[in-house]
């Protein structure tokens, strides 16, 4: 995929994967990659931009002796994900467009 | 390679980062291991996993500030002997006036860049001032009853508006242009430092 759509897509996805439960990095990996391949190194800096931009908030639990870092949704993370789900007829329209073109039916 | 070493060797190559990072790097990569180890990997493969760690160590520093970058990549890697220390100082006047040059000719491509984008503001506004000088004098012509300047300065205010109005767009676009070119400045000059630095090990 090219990597600049990529690049836009994987925030919304890891937004996505906390937006009905609370999760931790490698939940989200594995919630996330069925659809999507992202490694933890593409996801380290997409949770710290989401944390910095308040679109995320974080909280320790403690587990088999050790802190997990758990990642919680906030409003103005939900409203993107909302935004977003908007921008999604515009693109539809811009597929087809596009699809048009390769097949050459007008 | 097993947990712990990964995390000194991870540890090694963020050293210039400022300490909250680096704590806060290496315990999400710590916490990654461990989460697959508890989902049935082998130390060995929940470290291999990973990838490897100079690939991880290098996009870290791509997203670094460009200061640590320098800061790491600057530092001697051992301490430095009796006869370097005499050496650098001796050839500071040779290598400071360099340094100098090298970022007197990055900040004149900034400069440039910016008063390229200042210059059609400049000319935005002038469009606009004199526009709005314009359609004054044409109602100043209309109620003095001198239709036919009325006009033709009613005429010219609307041109010189609709200049304005293009020039205003292409100063917004000029302006985000400045703006990515920037970016892709800087990231050059880190892509030098974290590539070079890869090369040398």
């Amino acid at each position: 995929m090219d990597i600049q759509i990529k690049r836009g897509l994987l925030e919304v996805c890891v937004l996505a994967a906390v937006s009905r439960k609370d999760s931790y990095g490698y939940r989200i990996i594995k919630d996330i990659e069925p659809y999507i391949s992202i490694s933890e190194s593409t996801l380290y800096p997409i949770l710290r931009r989401l944390e910095e931009s308040r679109q995320l908030s974080v909280y320790s639990v403690e587990h088999n002796g050790r802190l997990r870092k758990y990642y919680a949704i906030t409003d103005d993370g939900r409203s993107r994900l909302l935004a977003f789900a908007d921008e999604w007829k515009e693109i539809m329209n811009i597929y087809e467009f596009i699809t048009g073109e390769v097949t050459g039916d007008e | 390679m097993n947990k712990n070493e990964f995390i000194r060797e991870l540890s090694e190559r963020i050293r210039s980062l400022p300490q909250k990072e680096q704590e806060e790097i290496l315990s999400f990569y710590s916490e990654m291991i461990s989460e697959r180890m508890e989902d049935g990997m082998s130390e060995q493969q929940a470290v291999e996993a990973l990838g490897s760690v100079q690939e991880i160590a290098e996009g870290i520093m791509l997203d670094a500030p460009l200061t640590a970058i320098i800061k790491e990549k600057v530092k001697p890697k051992r301490e430095l002997r009796g006869w370097e220390i005499a050496l650098i100082i001796i050839g500071s006047p040779l290598w400071i006036s360099l340094a100098l040059v090298v970022f007197a000719l990055v900040l004149v491509v900034y400069i440039l860049l910016w008063t390229l984008v200042l210059v059609m503001w400049v000319v935005v506004l002038s469009f606009g001032v004199s526009a709005l000088a314009c359609l004054l004098a044409s109602v100043i012509g209309f109620a003095q009853s001198n239709a036919p300047v009325g006009l033709a300065l009613l005429g010219a205010g609307m041109l010189l508006f609709g200049l304005c109005l293009y020039f205003t767009v292409l100063s917004v676009l000029s302006v985000k242009g400045a703006a990515r070119l920037s970016v892709l400045i800087v990231k050059g000059i880190k892509k030098c430092f974290v590539k070079s630095s890869r090369k040398e090990k």
